[in-house]
């Protein structure tokens, strides 16, 4: 008899350990992938408002106190900052955590100091900005036992189980006690549960209460402490804790608790902050800081005075730390990403290279271009002049919708994108999906094939009707947005003013195939259709792939891929994948410097000329307006200082509403460059380019300065032009 | 009591000793597919040049610049990562090794012979003194001499976003990427170096190295005996 129930119970000891190994062993942490913004990076000389910093920090999660002492807290004092930064593990290098001193002037960083000496170049730890979620919303921030601190280990074994490095997983002893603690105070004051109780019961266990629950959990406890060492199960179990719940966020173990509480990593956590975090382990609801500060704080203190109590700290440490206020963060963090539609573009773009399960669970982190000033000034931009553009017109509140998209030129590094007016919406992203007829944001591709034939952008186009009979027998007969023609013209002024007959006939004399090709050559993924109306755009693009073409054209004729990622690592820093700086030359330098005195003069005197308030000359902003047919989409595509940005205003169901791109797009895209910090820099002058005073007599002329109707105008240096003072 | 007598006996006759191993938390990404990321982007300038006919051709002549040669598609080209089914070189610093560096040039003939990339020389870069672009010129020269060239790519572009228009800092991420066997792209870095320093021979020279040595890299021995002669121009 005794023989069957032992191997009864032998048998049935052997099956739950195969189920231990399994999950133990086989644990993979559901572990979100973690985006980041770009770091900021500051060296003497660089452009940078101390406002913007301290929003920088802010967002980085630095707390602003008078005495900086712990990483991640920083003092300011006018154009001066104190910032003890954090240690941070990027792709190519360790930032170490060091105080460093940062002294502005005039909106540039003066000088940065680390005890004394001139540093070249710091980068901060980057801002978190989204995550990628598992499918059941669990996170958690991995802590190495090594890295957590003492106290709270110590802390944590003291109160939940303080006999943990003497049993044998399970503790009668413990049962004992704490059910005569338990009476003695009237209250659960502790629980008979050890620490590797608790741990099979979360790992491997339902959570309801019956006997033959408690007796799988007991003999799990066993085996887990027969298997595994102390060390071991105490790292799961500082991981695998559930601390708190923010909406569909279950917040799980110590490292991601106390960013979520406190706003900190675990190793800068006090005292007082840490008792209140094994205080949450016994029962995250009930001692909610949030809800229940005052339930909270008792709990923290009686956490406090076991410790004292067990020798893990001393009385006066205790008593002191039982003096701070709870110290949690004002509100609730938010899980959700602030901008969402970034978010999914990163994600887009790292699907082709990873399956949606790892990104969900393997812990990554991406290390992305988002810069959070560029993010969120469209944000607000575009969420301002809709709000205006309908007070305007007399639409409802809430109809017009909008995108917006800014990218480095020289790099094709995605800084922002909006894919919504409600920057923060989940759902439809615009800037990557809302794929719409571009309109006369076509025309410098039209006007570039011209240049790259020959033409001078000072050559005679005439803007008057045309009519061709396509393939299908129909006729194409565009019309002027004013419907008016206004004869010979000079090329740039036509592209400027944007008259569609003008360009229709350019480029029908150039040939629409080319122009297709110069489409796709710039970025549009082909084939472009070649029929004679997409030389007034009937083409239908994202704000993203016009970026692309848009990009080409801002950065001289090399066209850089638009990437929001910069590197991948594994959860602890180890490089997996590098999205490096690529280019392609796809069109002559020259035609687009030249073609670029047209998109400014777009600013300048044409279509765009109402932002010319709002704009400097010194930015040297250039830019296409776009629309389209019953002012369905209004659209403004251009670059200035290194950005390249598009922004599309429309309605999501299309309707015909009179917007036009030198309104709503314009508006919202001249707000936003107004807003960036940009260098004044004209744009180099290619080698075989000069610029010469142009008349105009039929043909262009050159003449001097002062001449009366005569403009400055560059040209490529196998321009033949008369001369001819006045 | 009785249970725990029996649990443990049960348990310590199965387990009896064995060492086990802690959990594993690390994961594994795969990326047995990386390099096709860049398959399904547009193909670019020159693919299409039925299409745009022959006078684009002396557009580039007159401009002095070559045609844009033909090559795949650039698009946000993933870098190779470290796991996986194919596993790439790591190089001792655990950073992915950026493809293979067959390009080794030594020993190679004619055009690639005698070519200046393997040992450009380490001008200073920031003719404008930036200690910040000096710094990290310095970062990357430490890595290209351990021939981590992942890093020094990723110095030189945290240089170039200090002085985005610096045509040196260019020609220096043109000869990393030649050293990294990218050729196509060191040939198209290198043309952008050139088109941000329109009167610099000196810089121009180098530059045409590059692009002799990419397209020597490439088997195109006639590109690159044309490069050569340029890069020797007067």
């Amino acid at each position: 008899m005794v023989v069957i129930v032992l191997v009864f119970a032998g048998g049935y000891a052997a099956w739950l350990d195969i189920r231990v190994r399994a999950e133990f062993e086989g644990k993979r942490w559901a572990l979100p992938a973690r985006v980041y913004a770009r770091p900021v990076e500051l060296w003497p000389g660089a452009r940078l408002d101390p406002d913007a910093l301290e929003d920088e920090l802010r967002r980085a999660g630095y707390h602003h106190v008078d005495h900086p002492g712990r990483p991640g807290s920083y003092r300011r004092a006018g154009d001066r900052f104190v910032i003890e930064t954090r240690e941070f593990r990027f792709w190519d290098a360790m930032e170490p955590a060091r105080r460093i001193e940062v002294e502005f002037d005039a909106g540039v960083v003066h000088g940065i100091d680390a005890s004394g000496n001139d540093v070249p170049i710091v980068r901060l730890d980057p801002p978190l900005i989204g995550r990628i979620y598992p499918h059941h919303h669990e996170d958690r921030v991995m802590v190495r036992l090594h890295e957590a601190p003492p106290v709270l280990v110590a802390g944590l074994v003291a109160v939940e189980d303080h006999r943990f490095f003497d049993h044998y997983g399970i503790s009668p002893i413990s049962i004992a006690r704490a059910a005569w603690a338990n009476v003695r105070a009237a209250a659960v004051v502790q629980g008979g549960s050890t620490l590797t109780q608790q741990l099979a019961k979360n790992l491997f266990l339902s959570p309801e209460r019956t006997l033959a629950r408690k007796a799988n959990e007991a003999v799990m406890a066993v085996l887990l402490d027969a298997r595994y060492t102390k060390e071991e199960l105490l790292e799961v179990y500082l991981n695998e804790v559930y601390l708190g719940q923010e909406g569909r966020r279950a917040i799980h173990g110590f490292g991601l608790a106390s960013w979520f509480y406190f706003g900190r990593r675990v190793d800068e956590l006090e005292l007082a902050e840490a008792a209140l975090l094994i205080g949450l382990a016994r029962g995250a609801s009930a001692y909610n800081p949030w809800r229940q500060p005052e339930r909270a704080r008792r709990r923290r203190d009686l956490v406090l005075d076991v410790m004292a109590a067990r020798g893990v700290v001393g009385r006066p440490e205790a008593a002191a730390a039982k003096a701070r206020p709870l110290g949690v963060r004002s509100e609730v963090p938010r899980g959700a990403s602030p901008h969402p539609a970034f978010v999914d573009l990163v994600r887009r773009q790292l699907s082709r290279d990873y399956r949606d399960g790892d990104l969900r669970t393997e812990g990554l982190r991406i290390f992305t271009a988002l810069d959070p000033f560029v993010q969120s000034a469209a944000e607000r931009m575009l969420a301002r002049e809709l709000a205006a553009a309908e007070r305007r017109r007399g639409l409802p509140a809430g109809s017009l919708q909008g995108a917006v998209l800014v990218a480095r030129s020289e790099s094709g590094e995605v800084l922002a994108v909006v894919g919504d007016r409600r920057a923060r919406a989940h759902g439809f992203n615009r800037a990557l999906d809302a794929k719409r007829p571009i309109g006369s944001l076509v025309k410098p591709a039209v006007y570039l094939a011209a240049l790259e034939r020959g033409h001078s952008i000072a050559d005679r186009v005439e803007d008057e009707p045309v009519e061709v009979r396509l393939d299908d027998g129909r006729r194409w007969a565009p019309r002027n947005y004013d419907g008016e023609h206004l004869g010979a013209m000079p090329l740039y002024r036509a592209l400027a003013l944007s008259r569609n007959t003008a360009a229709a006939r350019l480029g029908l004399a150039v040939g629409v195939p080319r122009v297709a090709g110069v489409l796709e050559r710039l970025g549009v993924a082909g084939p472009v259709p070649s029929s004679p109306s997409l030389l007034l755009g009937s083409v239908d693009l994202s704000p993203f792939e016009v970026a692309q073409v848009y990009q080409a054209l801002a950065n001289e004729g090399f066209r850089a891929p638009l990437r929001a990622i910069h590197e991948v690592t594994g959860p602890e820093g180890r490089p997996l994948a590098r999205y490096g700086l690529a280019v392609e030359q796809v069109a002559d330098p020259a035609a687009v410097y030249v073609l670029r005195a047209g998109l400014e003069a777009v600013l300048r005197e044409g279509t765009g000329r109402s932002a010319r308030e709002s704009l400097s000359a010194a930015l040297h902003a250039a830019g296409k307006t776009g629309t389209t047919n019953g002012g369905r989409d209004s659209w403004f595509a251009g670059f200035a200082g290194g950005y390249v940005a598009v922004v599309w205003v429309g309605f999501d169901d299309n309707r015909a509403a009179g917007l036009s791109g030198s309104g709503q797009a314009l508006r919202v895209w001249a707000g936003l460059v107004s807003r960036l910090p940009v260098p004044a820099a004209a744009p180099a002058v290619p080698e075989e380019v000069e610029w010469h005073w142009t008349g105009f007599d039929g043909e262009p002329f050159r003449t001097d300065l002062g001449c009366p109707g005569a403009v400055r105008l560059p040209f490529r240096g196998s321009a033949r032009l008369e001369y001819r003072p006045c | 009591m009785l249970m725990r007598v029996v649990v443990a006996a049960g348990a310590a006759a199965l387990l009896g000793g064995c060492v086990t191993a802690p959990p594993s938390v690390l994961p594994t990404v795969r990326d047995g597919s990386l390099p096709e990321a860049a398959g399904s982007t547009p193909e670019p300038a020159a693919v299409r040049s039925e299409r745009t006919g022959p006078r684009v051709e002396t557009a580039y002549a007159r401009a002095g610049i070559p045609r844009p040669r033909p090559a795949e598609a650039p698009s946000a080209r993933l870098e190779k990562g470290v796991t996986g089914a194919a596993p790439a070189p790591r190089a001792e610093d655990g950073m992915p090794k950026e493809s293979s560096t067959r390009a080794g040039v030594k020993g190679k003939t004619t055009p690639g012979e005698g070519l200046a990339v393997a040992g450009l020389p380490e001008e200073e870069a920031t003719r404008e003194g930036n200690s910040a672009v000096a710094a990290l010129l310095e970062s990357a020269r430490a890595a290209e001499r351990a021939r981590q060239y992942g890093r020094a790519a990723a110095a030189l572009e945290r240089a170039l976003k200090v002085e985005p228009r610096n045509p040196r800092l260019w020609h220096r991420l043109a000869a990393v990427r030649y050293r990294q066997g990218r050729h196509r792209e060191a040939e198209a870095l290198a043309r952008r170096s050139m088109s941000l320093s329109p009167a610099d021979a000196m810089l121009d020279s180098r530059n045409w190295r590059v692009i002799a040595a990419a397209r020597h890299g490439q088997g195109d021995e006639e590109g690159a005996r044309e490069a050569l002669r340029r890069a020797n121009a007067p």
